[in-house]
């Protein structure tokens, strides 16, 4: 926990105001300017009164931030607490600070906040003596990664306005950046895994479907609704009837990131190679999202890179797991030419070849789709035509 | 909410507020009349239902043409000391155009800015005690304002903070982005925070009146009393002055304000009304400056100085102090000796008013005065703690006799001054004399013969020239826009020769000029002349209307006559009964003017010395006062115990072990109180329930090791919140400082076994926690 005073421009020019008023009452028989000056000097000296013994006993702390995802808005939260039993703290500011220089040395990754941040202060109007408020603040992630949080500062200008007084804490954490997710079109899947492994089968286990699976003897806690009448009419006793579970459809995404950065193809004037390779992560983040939308199972393999492949499943904790994996990918770490998909992941699953500069077949056995990162803008869905002013109109609202 | 909403609505009165005050200060009742409505209006143009503005670039043609009048206005400035007044007067235009603007913080920072600067132009012109009223009010609504206003501009901008990154976030991530998802800012705040809020505005205020008191008080104050002395400023306009400068009018004013009263009185104490108007002096000035047209005192010989000392208390008012004589000798005071009671309401003056002449003073209070033997007059010398006289009696005889003259005045004979040094006005008076030639005024040849007979020639001639200017040829008046001074004509003599009319101080300053100029000795003399008695009160009434100014012109080795050559009858109208029924209400604010004057506008140096004379001997006072009473308190003690002659030492060793021991428990009982709240008994009760008291009190000689824990880390800035678990925030700390998370984590450990698991810490355990907060201690500087 640190303690500074920050210089402040209207601290300044008060001060300065306050001296030349003092210099001419000085040379002016005026007593009531030697009281105006004297009530100026005292706000100077209440100012550091009341916003030293304001930020005394405040002390904050973060909560542990969800991950982000590029271009949402990423809610941080904290727990101002005050624990001064008289002075109540006003108008406090809540903000993040970068990461210092441990975390801009190579082997740390992380993206400086200057690069992946942009976002607004959080702010507190008032917290009394004893009490404990959460304030928050909003962050709009511009790239996907791990995003370490070090310390954040609660500042405040009250009461004058002359000294900005500011409190840091550290606290270090971090957090991951999931890539960018675009709507892409609906029908997208549906025309890539049409037949073959992508359709709905019949699973050879029982569950929860509609189809018919077998029967059983009735056991207590059954429903009624699962007892076989028919059955009980004939006289051949109670039994139950079981349901098969329904499997979905497989789709395995499979991102190419086995050339080097600097070796992929590109055009002079499109996208850069890294863009390229972060198109892919994010064409590939937005082909997971919408599998997931659409009841996919699904999972993901990074060739080139040394990260655990993923089994297909479905639900919120396996995309959230997938995601993670894609915000993790360290474009800067080495490659490897050679990798392959291993034969665990060729079967039972619709293949999505994703490639950054140029498709690439060897990568994937016959019959996947290979999808090229250009190709992202293509495949986004068409959005609703609206007018600039009723957009902003929207978000002002 | 509705705490911030308020902000603008005191906005507004703050400015409101600063334009009357700048008003007051300029007495500009047109100003006020035009500036007050057009900000009121304001509100309703631009907070009304419409809610409209001036657009930006009309602002800007507005404040173009305002700087554009202010230039022309200052170049063409006939008096430059109204420069803050011109400043003024474009602030206050400024400022009705920011009100009818669009208002965003910075706006309104200018705002209130703009109005401390209007305030500050209208404190550097007068120091009014209605002006200092609504100055107090406005740094007061300035205090809350500005507090208001850092809590409203912090929401405005974090509103705007995150809408202008929503903004970008859309235009990076293109319209498909959720960035309008962000909430909006909605302002945080714990309970009564409205009530909190007035706490701290009030607390600020008082502290800031505090402050600025003590500011005041100690204020270096030579330079400015160099330039009081030099130019005069802070004076209140009263009309009276201590010298008289034709040139400017100034100091003539028809105020009816009261300044003082007067309470003549016979011997035995009766009050009377005197056969004759009072002429109170406050002045005497015998010398001319011809280039200045300026009348000076000439300067002062030998001052003799007088004390009264503080009366034995009596509340009723009376002036019960002692008189003291201002004489050298005893004076006979059987034969027309009269008291003059003067209590001031609005002037705060060092000069004491007297009738001629004076010869003794008194004061209900320990004052110093010095009395001047060639002018008879009298002055407080240093100004007590207290502020100016606000009482004070004079004995007077205004019919003196040779013997209380020369007993008054002592070894000092005044010196002849006949010299005046305007040649013009020495001719026209001879001239004039020529052609008065007064009867019975004894010739050179004479005089030569008998000197004594040139005081008869003096008063013939005086009287002869005081006749002719109370003649018909002159008129009396205030208004002197026609008396256009001609380059290289003394005004004296304009006054005589061209226009014949002016005021009193033309009449006394031509009567003087006219006889110096035939050789004799006479001078001017400023103060009041008391006219109107109040019967119910049986008291003179003296408004600032009364200040006059006529001659003394020298009749006797000690002698001078009184001699008014303002035209009589003209006098008497202008001085009638002028009292109307708001003067009933008047005592009121009279009083308070008389203190604010007193005590804060003539303020000064020496003030300022005797004010820390009597605080430095308060306190010395005080201090010895205990001293004396506890070594008393003590030698009882030892006299009761009967300790014999150390008893005195033994029973200072005794009370100092007493101060001790309440230290140290208190501190125990601090510590103890802190800890069972650290720990969570209160909270549970636990403390409070009969069979678990023992329980507790075992858990407090246990746990004071975790008070120690705490305070470390609240010294390295890791302090734990109240709201983390213990082990948790070991976690935390493990994530930053991974040697001293272990370290705290094993004191966690400790602690837990405790306060839950019921296990205690033996001799060891205690010591190996001892250790531990010694090493998370050293932990923690290290950074580790």
């Amino acid at each position: 926990m640190r303690r500074r005073y920050h210089l402040h421009l209207p601290g300044v020019l008060y001060v300065a105001l306050t001296l030349f008023v003092g210099v001419a009452a000085a040379n002016r028989p005026n007593n009531l300017l030697v009281w105006v000056f004297g009530a100026m000097l005292a706000g100077v000296l209440i100012s550091g009164i009341v916003s030293g013994g304001m930020l005394m006993g405040v002390r904050g702390r973060r909560f542990d931030p969800r991950r982000g995802v590029v271009g949402e808005p990423l809610l941080i939260r904290y727990a101002i607490e005050n624990r001064s039993r008289v002075w109540p703290a006003f108008n406090l500011h809540v903000s993040e600070l970068p990461a210092g220089n441990r975390q801009r040395d190579a082997a740390d990754r992380a993206f400086a906040w200057q690069r992946g941040m942009q976002g607004s202060d959080g702010w507190v109007l008032h917290v009394g003596p004893g009490d404990l408020v959460h304030g928050e603040i909003v962050l709009f992630p511009q790239c996907r990664g791990r995003l370490i949080f070090d310390r954040f500062r609660v500042s405040t200008t009250f009461p004058f306005g002359f000294v900005r007084k500011s409190v840091s804490f550290d606290q270090r954490t971090e957090t991951l950046v999931h890539p960018r997710v675009l709507p892409l079109r609906d029908d997208l899947l549906s025309s890539l895994t049409k037949g073959g492994l992508g359709g709905f089968r019949l699973s050879s286990s029982q569950g929860a479907g509609d189809d018919y699976f077998g029967v059983r003897e009735y056991r207590p806690g059954d429903s009624v609704r699962q007892i076989a009448w028919k059955r009980v009419a004939a006289g051949q006793g109670i039994v139950s009837i079981e349901r098969s579970s329904s499997t979905p459809p497989r789709i395995r995404v499979v991102i190419n990131l086995r050339t080097p950065t600097d070796q992929l193809r590109v055009s002079e004037r499109g996208e850069s190679a890294r863009e390229l390779e972060e198109s892919a992560i994010s064409l590939a983040a937005s082909v997971i999202s919408l599998a997931e939308r659409q009841g996919y199972e699904v999972g993901l393999t990074v060739l080139g890179l040394a990260l655990p492949r993923s089994p297909l499943r479905r639900g919120h904790w396996h995309i959230e797991k997938l995601m993670a994996t894609l915000a993790q990918i360290d474009l800067d770490a080495a490659r490897d030419g050679e990798a392959q998909l291993p034969d665990a992941d060729r079967d039972r699953a619709v293949i999505v070849a994703i490639h950054p500069d140029r498709a690439s077949p060897s990568v994937a056995p016959d019959g996947a789709w290979h999808l090229v990162a250009t190709q992202l803008s293509t495949m986004i869905a068409p959005q609703a035509p609206r007018s600039g002013a009723k957009a902003n109109n929207e978000v002002l609202a | 909410m509705r705490l911030v909403e308020r902000f603008r609505l005191f906005a507004l009165l703050l400015v409101l507020l600063a334009m009357v005050a700048f008003c007051v200060s300029q007495r500009s009742v047109a100003l006020l009349l035009v500036a007050l409505p057009l900000a009121i209006l304001s509100w309703y143009v631009t907070e009304g239902p419409r809610g409209r503005a001036l657009p930006r670039w009309m602002q800007n043609v507005l404040l173009a043409s305002l700087l554009g009048w202010a230039a022309f206005a200052f170049m063409t400035l006939p008096d430059l000391s109204d420069t803050m007044g011109l400043l003024g007067r474009f602030v206050q235009w400024l400022l009705l155009v920011k009100l009818y603007g669009r208002k965003s913080p910075r706006d309104y920072a200018q705002i209130i800015a703009l109005s401390g600067v209007l305030v500050m132009a209208g404190t550097l012109q007068t120091v009014e005690f209605a002006f200092a009223v609504i100055v107090f009010l406005y740094a007061a609504l300035a205090l809350w304002t500005v507090l208001l206003f850092q809590l409203w501009a912090a929401r405005e901008r974090a509103r705007d903070a995150r809408m202008r990154a929503i903004m970008v976030a859309r235009n990076t991530f293109g319209p498909s982005s959720s960035a309008a998802l962000a909430p909006p800012v909605q302002p945080v705040f714990g309970q009564s925070v409205a009530w909190q809020f007035r706490a701290v505005a009030i607390a600020s205020t008082l502290m800031g009146l505090l402050l600025s008191i003590v500011i005041f008080v100690i204020f270096p104050r030579e330079l400015s009393d160099f330039a009081r002395r030099e130019f005069r400023f802070g004076a209140p306009r009263v009309g009276f002055s201590e010298d008289v400068q034709l040139f400017t009018n100034n100091r003539i004013t028809d105020s009816e304000r009261e300044v003082f009263t007067v309470n003549w009185s016979d011997r035995r104490g009766e009050s009377m009304r005197f056969s004759e108007p009072l002429y109170l002096r406050g002045a005497v000035l015998d010398r001319y400056r011809p280039e200045e047209g300026r009348w000076i005192r000439a300067p002062r010989g030998e001052i003799r100085a007088i004390s009264t000392y503080a009366s034995d208390g009596r509340k009723d008012g009376s002036h019960s102090g002692e008189f003291q004589s201002l004489a050298r000798f005893v004076i006979d005071e059987r034969f027309q000796t009269y008291v003059q009671q003067v209590t001031m309401s609005s002037l705060a003056s060092d000069v004491l008013f007297s009738a001629w002449a004076p010869i003794a003073v008194a004061s209900n209070e320990g004052r110093n005065f010095e009395f001047d033997p060639s002018t008879f007059l009298v002055r407080e010398s240093r100004i007590g703690g207290g502020g100016r006289s606000r009482r004070y009696s004079i004995k007077v005889q205004p019919f003196p006799s040779e013997k209380t003259l020369e007993a008054l005045m002592g070894a000092f004979i005044p010196e002849a001054n006949v010299n005046f040094p305007v040649p013009q006005i020495e001719q026209f008076s001879r001239e004039l004399l020529d052609q008065l030639n007064p009867i019975g005024v004894p010739s050179a040849a004479e005089i030569a013969e008998k000197p004594e007979s040139r005081w008869i020639r003096n008063r013939g001639i005086a009287r002869a020239f005081s006749e002719w200017l109370q003649s018909s040829r002159f008129s009396y008046t205030t208004d002197l826009g026609g008396f256009v001074r001609i380059t290289g004509e003394d005004p004296i003599f304009s006054f005589l020769t061209r226009y014949r009319f002016g005021h009193c101080e033309y009449f006394a300053s031509a009567l003087v000029a006219m006889c110096q100029s035939v050789g004799i000795e006479s001078r001017v003399v400023t103060g009041y002349l008391a006219i109107e008695y109040d019967e119910t009160r049986e008291l003179y009434v003296v408004r600032e209307s009364n200040a006059h100014a006529w001659a003394e012109v020298r009749v006797g080795e000690f002698s001078w006559l009184q001699m008014d050559a303002t035209p009589s009858e003209t006098l008497a109208l202008l001085q009638e009964r002028r009292r109307s029924w708001a003067d009933n209400f008047r005592w009121v604010y009279d009083r308070v003017e008389f203190l604010w004057n007193s005590r804060v506008v003539t303020f000064d140096s020496s003030t300022q010395a005797s004010l820390a004379e009597q605080m430095s001997g308060a306190w010395q006072r005080s201090f010895r006062d205990w001293l004396l009473a506890a070594q008393e308190q003590l030698r009882r003690l030892n006299q009761y115990f009967v300790f014999g002659s150390a008893g005195t030492w033994w029973l200072g060793l005794v009370g100092f072990a007493a101060v001790l021991s309440v230290l140290v428990i208190a501190r125990l009982r601090r510590r103890t109180q802190r800890l069972r709240r650290v720990v969570g008994l209160e909270r549970d009760g636990v403390a409070s329930r009969g069979v678990a008291r023992r329980l507790a009190r075992h858990l407090m000689q246990q746990l004071g090791f975790w008070l120690d824990v705490l305070d470390t880390l609240d010294r390295h800035g890791v302090g734990k919140p109240a709201a983390l678990p213990p082990r948790l925030h070991a976690e935390v700390l493990s994530q930053s400082r991974p040697q001293a998370g272990e370290t705290f984590a094993d004191l966690v450990d400790l602690y837990y076994d405790v306060r839950f698991a019921g296990r205690p810490l033996d001799s060891s355990r205690r010591q190996r926690a001892n250790e531990l907060v010694q090493r998370l201690d050293r932990e923690l500087a290290a950074g580790r």
